[in-house]
């Protein structure tokens, strides 16, 4: 009888532990016809795309470890798709991100998930399995207890980004950039500076590519990969059976940092504040390629002598009324643009939304350059014509918001709220509603999904670079 | 007899007077017609918003106090100072500067002075500023012998001032001075 008690009492503990185990271990096995068809197909649609990667996609197919390929739901509307790579090392696998409503892939990137001793299981066997968890964790903005590193290269087998983690905290982050040839430093293997100032300038047509780890206590490591002299074959890292190899890049569509064409650096970074100041760098050296907002900021005002784009900051800035404002741009004629920051006020918002206030800015200065007789504002020809590049290229810079594409554009839309009214630069609420409705979003709720990632303490705001310890 | 001689003389003193200062301010007015004419025939190109191909006007245009009010709620010196840049001689500061400083009238603007439909004139300031999308435009300086002028125009949260230069008669938009917008 107190047997039949004590396991009629335990039964439901054991169903609450079992329910528990599910929940973080939904990894689901999906080895079918159906869902490898559906990323296979995708992958042939990438080689039409990319005609030049072509037999480096066909390697792809067939090195692919279809009887492993395992799924797991990100949010209610994004599934991951993880297929292993029979690589030399067993840690690597295709990423493919799935939107059900839409019932499409629309990214996908080749994995790799480099585990440090100390952390989980570093046991060969069990890599892969750990990979899916731990890059379904990244892509939720929850990489709990993990100490290494997830490093992406594109589907075309470039460089995109890594990220590095201790217990679960952000500590650095990797991407490609440029410098001019034999530029100012001598660098030889790996250097190291306190430095986050980015800086393009190239003097005799040469470009000494590097790829550069950012860590989040300002410091930063240079490591050469290559010097390239033509502006449309750039130098990069790409993954090979074997090993990580540095190769030529002459297609385009190349991922990872960095991409300016010989450029006089005329963009000015005077912001003091070491988060902001880290955000516009990381702007200034976007892929121009992927980021449309990183490329109007290096292509429009680093260009020459005769555009120079200034940032500033000031901590007390208001509008004539005396309210703080979060930024302003300005003209002050002869090709002469001033993005200002205001530090404190934007201190509360978390990195991404930080970063779109800068984009924002930076489209202002850019319509000023282009527009003489704006047939609309520019806050209106924000929402209407470059809310989309706003989104795409912030999803760039914080990789994992590819999988919270809602949250992105709610984010975009939160940022130019501000700018509903009914005056002169401002954008009509008529007009706002109809956006957010284009965006898939709800007049009632969209406020509510920005918030996600809107502070610094919101559920998917990434906490570091912003966390600036040196300098 | 004197007497009626001395009230007709001081009649026409009057109305030469009068017709000497009505004639003052429509030499301004008509240069000032001259630039919204040119915008609304599309011979200038401004960084005005034109309503449905109509240019609509304030019912009337502000003294520089609203221009050098705005920049100082944003820290910023209205005052002009020589520049190779913006191609402004010392004397020209000085007609600029004497402006800003000690010009406090305001200009009315009548309808009846643009007969072209393509111009309105908006009388309700309520309206005005929902129609014309709430810019205000400060009065034009007009310098240099009347071949370079100075334009204002800004709202709640934005600013932009330019010159325009006459070439050939005819004014055309040379380049910005200051432009800028909050958030």
């Amino acid at each position: 009888m107190k047997k039949k008690l004590l396991t009629l009492a335990l039964a439901p503990l054991l169903l609450i532990v079992l329910s528990c185990n599910r929940q973080q271990n939904d990894i689901i096995d999906v080895n079918n016809l159906a869902n490898k068809s559906l990323l296979v197909h995708y992958l042939e649609e990438q080689k039409i795309k990319a005609p030049t990667a072509s037999t480096f996609i066909d390697t792809l197919i067939t090195n692919s470890d279809w009887k492993n390929l395992s799924k797991s739901n990100i949010t209610a509307s994004v599934q991951l798709f993880y297929v292993p790579l029979k690589y030399n090392s067993n840690n690597i696998g295709i990423v493919f991100l799935y939107n059900i409503n839409t019932q499409q892939i629309y990214y996908s990137h080749i994995a790799e998930v480099r585990v440090n001793a100390g952390s989980v299981s570093t046991q060969p066997q069990n890599l892969n399995n750990q990979s899916i968890h731990v890059i379904a964790d990244f892509y939720r903005c929850h990489i709990n207890d993990f100490t290494g590193s997830i490093r992406a290269y594109s589907i075309t087998n470039n460089f995109l980004w890594e990220f590095g983690y201790v217990h679960g905290t952000k500590k650095f982050e990797k991407t490609v950039t440029a410098l001019a040839d034999h530029q100012a430093i001598n660098v030889s293997g790996q250097i190291k500076t306190n430095s986050v100032e980015s800086n393009n300038v190239n003097l005799d047509g040469c470009l000494d590519w590097y790829i550069v780890t950012w860590y989040d206590d300002g410091t930063s490591d240079w490591q050469y990969i290559g010097t390239s002299c033509d502006s449309y074959c750039l130098e990069t890292i790409g993954i090979t059976q074997d090993s990580m190899s540095v190769k030529l890049d002459c297609a385009g569509g190349r991922g990872g940092g960095g991409g300016s064409n010989p450029s006089i650096n005329t963009i000015k970074n005077k912001v003091k504040d070491p988060c902001l100041k880290k955000l516009i760098s990381n702007l200034q050296n976007s892929n121009k390629i992927n980021n449309a907002i990183g490329k109007i900021l290096q292509s429009v005002f680093g260009v020459n002598d005769n555009i120079n784009l200034t940032f500033e900051e000031n901590n007390n800035l208001k509008n004539s009324n005396g309210d703080t404002l979060n930024g302003q741009a300005m003209s002050f004629g002869n090709g002469n643009y001033a993005v200002i920051l205001n530090a404190v006020a934007l201190n509360q918002f978390s990195q991404e939304r930080k970063t779109l206030t800068i984009m924002h800015e930076v489209l202002h200065d850019y319509f000023f350059s282009q527009y003489n007789n704006p047939t609309q504002n520019g806050h209106t020809r924000m929402i209407t014509a470059y809310l989309d590049r706003m989104a795409s290229s912030l999803e760039d810079l914080y990789p994992a918001m590819r999988a919270h594409h809602d949250v992105t554009l709610a984010l975009c839309l939160d940022n130019l709220y501000s700018s509903v009214g009914s005056a002169t630069g401002q954008i009509n609420s008529t007009v706002f509603n109809s956006v957010v409705l284009e965006c898939g979003l709800s007049l009632g709720e969209w406020g509510g999904i920005a918030n996600q990632a809107k502070y610094a303490s919101s559920e998917l705001a990434s906490k570091a670079p912003c966390v600036v310890k040196g300098n | 007899m004197k007497n009626v001689i001395k009230i007709v003389l001081l009649s026409t003193c009057i109305i030469t007077f009068n017709n000497t200062s009505a004639q003052a301010l429509d030499d301004y007015t008509k240069k000032v017609m001259l630039v919204f004419t040119s915008i609304s025939n599309h011979n200038l190109t401004l960084p005005i918003y034109l309503r449905e191909k109509t240019l609509m006007l304030p019912s009337s245009l502000c003294s520089y106090q609203a221009y050098t009010s705005a920049l100082v709620a944003r820290k910023k010196n209205a005052l002009f100072i020589p520049s190779k840049i913006f191609n402004l001689t010392k004397g020209d500061c000085s007609v600029l500067n004497n402006k800003l400083l000690n010009d406090s009238s305001e200009l009315n603007l009548i309808s009846s002075w643009f007969p072209d439909a393509s111009i309105q004139v908006v009388k309700d300031s309520i309206t005005n500023k929902q129609l014309i999308s709430g810019f205000t435009f400060i009065k034009p300086i007009f310098f240099r012998n009347d071949t370079r002028c100075f334009m204002v125009n800004f709202d709640a949260t934005s600013l932009d001032a330019y010159f325009l230069k006459k070439v050939n008669g005819y004014w055309v938009f040379d380049q910005f001075y200051l432009r800028y917008i909050d958030e």
